[in-house]
């Protein structure tokens, strides 16, 4: 009999130990699970707010591929990209992690988008802001869909130690104490009956 | 002369491509269906020698054509019509010195071949293209007469406002001045209408400048500054009320008259109202041809045509290409 990684020895101090081995589990288990129930409270809502917004996204982009389109037919290529080539400036974001039950999460602190402001004329200018636009949504997707990632990734983690635990090693350890105690209460009895019989001999050789 | 000039206008007229043909060419599934199109109209004959269709090889054609016909008009015109029509066109060598500078901001390389180059509008785009950055770009562009005040202007409002826009607006207004000059070259008759589609092209101009402000937050002073005073129909102290408005029904309410170019900027659909403005035009000058048959006008009117058939060809070929769904691409079309 032995539990993993554990060679089991039938006594009563081993039995101590491996109980408090147990109630310490116990204790982890409470509280991965309460972890567990913490993270799946906390990826719902912000599931739903990633499905939300890229609803949101969807149809900004839809709308700005739309005149993005009709303006590149309209201007060809070349002229679409001269504009293009126009835009100065790097897309600077800055991002700090956030805890959420242990679990290290990224967080836009902010995001500086290069500037379609006072660069563009017309007929480009309406698809330069849509798109500006839409790098600020794909900012906030890219933001919330690795929280919910980092959480998901932690949720299966946990999940997958809490029924390890659950299923695997406190049963385990459960009926290792009942071996244990088995072992230990015939071999209680054992000695009992041995001293009953050492008793009933000395009383016979007393008698003699 | 310019009755000869006319004559062979309205012989050319003929060989344009109709709206519904335009628009029978837009629902091709691919550009070889698109040439096949193609093959029953005036392009036919430049369509045999092409070794390969793309996008671009169409789009080179048809550019050649425009620019051809371009040069056509302005061979055959009489000498002091030649003299506005250069003037006229000039917005086509604005567009190519915008371009370059556009990718001089970023020092991107410059395709000098896409660009309309005019035979009698002669510009050192090899020059330009070669300059540094945008103040060597436009301290080159000073060198050419025509453009020597607005090369001053230009960099000075560069280096206060550290974007094109300005530079743009100064090339702009430098071009209706000296159209609206020019208009004292063609006859009498003809001043009229060309004047009134200048300054319905001035307001409308002037309709996509004023309201940025109020829609994508743009300064106004810089604005104001970008406005085209003194050409249009419209006032400009009406414009400056629009850089100033706080709501769009304000802004509808003072460009009234240019109601259906200005809705669809206020709902952001610039293709739509640059279409629409195109359309304006064009009608404009389709409503009065009736009664200037045999004026000068009538030339200038046949450049607008082919100018919205290149136009639309080239928009055509690039939904083909492209595949841009044509339910949407319909409204785009100039002609339609």
């Amino acid at each position: 009999m032995a539990v993993v990684g554990l060679r089991v020895r039938p006594t009563k101090g081993f039995l101590l130990e491996l109980k408090d081995v147990l109630e310490t589990i116990r204790e982890g288990y409470k509280l991965l699970s309460t972890k567990r129930d913490e993270l799946t409270s906390r990826l719902k809502p912000l599931i739903d707010e990633l499905a939300k917004i890229r609803s949101e996204a969807m149809v900004e982009i839809e709308e700005a591929l739309c005149s993005f389109r009709a303006i590149y037919g309209m201007l060809g290529p070349d002229v679409v990209d001269a504009y293009a080539a126009m835009n100065r400036g790097l897309l600077e974001v800055h991002v700090v992690p956030l805890s959420i039950m242990g679990v290290h999460t990224p967080m836009l602190r902010s995001a500086e988008i290069p500037s379609v402001k006072d660069k563009f004329g017309p007929p480009v200018r309406s698809v330069a802001t849509k798109l500006g636009r839409i790098v600020q949504s794909f900012l906030k997707i890219v933001e919330l869909e690795s929280r919910a990632e980092a959480i998901a990734l932690d949720l299966e983690r946990t999940n997958r130690i809490v029924n390890a635990l659950e299923k695997i090693i406190i049963p385990e350890l459960e009926e290792t104490i009942r071996y244990i105690e088995d072992v230990l209460e015939e071999e209680s009895l054992e000695e009992f009956v041995r001293l009953k019989k050492i008793r009933a001999l000395l009383e016979r050789r007393g008698g003699t | 002369m310019s009755t000869y000039l006319v004559v062979r206008c309205h012989a050319r007229m003929r060989k344009l491509i109709r709206p519904e043909e335009m628009k029978r060419l837009l629902r091709s599934e691919s550009l070889e269906e698109l040439v096949e199109g193609l093959s029953r109209t005036e392009y036919r004959l430049l369509l045999k020698d092409l070794k390969h269709v793309d996008v671009d090889v169409l789009y080179r054609l048809y550019t050649d054509v425009f620019r051809s016909r371009l040069e056509w008009l302005y061979r055959n015109s009489p000498e002091r019509f030649k003299d506005f029509l250069a003037e006229y066109c000039r917005r086509f060598e604005i567009e190519n010195i915008m371009q370059v500078l556009r990718r001089k901001v970023t020092g991107s390389p410059v395709d000098i071949g896409r660009l309309v180059r005019l035979s009698f509008l002669p510009m050192d785009y090899k020059a330009l293209s070669e300059a540094p950055g945008v103040s060597e770009c436009l301290e080159l562009l000073g060198k050419t007469p025509t453009y020597r005040k607005a090369s001053v202007e230009s960099r000075e409002l560069y280096e206060r406002y550290g974007t094109l826009l300005p530079v743009e607006a100064v090339l702009k207004k430098l071009y209706y001045t000296s159209v609206s000059k020019a208009l004292s070259l063609l006859p009498r008759q003809d001043r009229k209408l060309v004047g009134e589609v200048l300054a319905v092209s001035v307001d409308i101009e002037n309709c996509f400048t004023s309201v940025a402000s109020l829609l994508y937050g743009y300064s106004p002073p810089l604005v104001r500054e970008m406005l085209i005073r003194g050409l249009g129909k419209i006032s400009s102290t009406v414009f400056l009320r629009v850089v100033d408005a706080s709501s769009t029904s304000e802004v509808l309410e003072l460009l009234a008259p240019y109601r259906d170019v200005v809705e669809a900027i206020l709902e952001g659909r610039e293709e739509v109202a640059y279409v629409r403005s195109r359309r304006m035009i064009r009608d404009l000058l389709l409503s009065r041809s009736v009664e200037r048959t045999m004026d000068l006008s009538y030339a200038l009117m046949y450049m607008e045509l082919f100018e919205d058939e290149w136009r639309d060809l080239c928009f055509v070929t690039y939904a083909v290409g492209y595949n841009i769904p044509r339910e949407d691409a319909v409204n785009c079309l100039i002609c339609a």
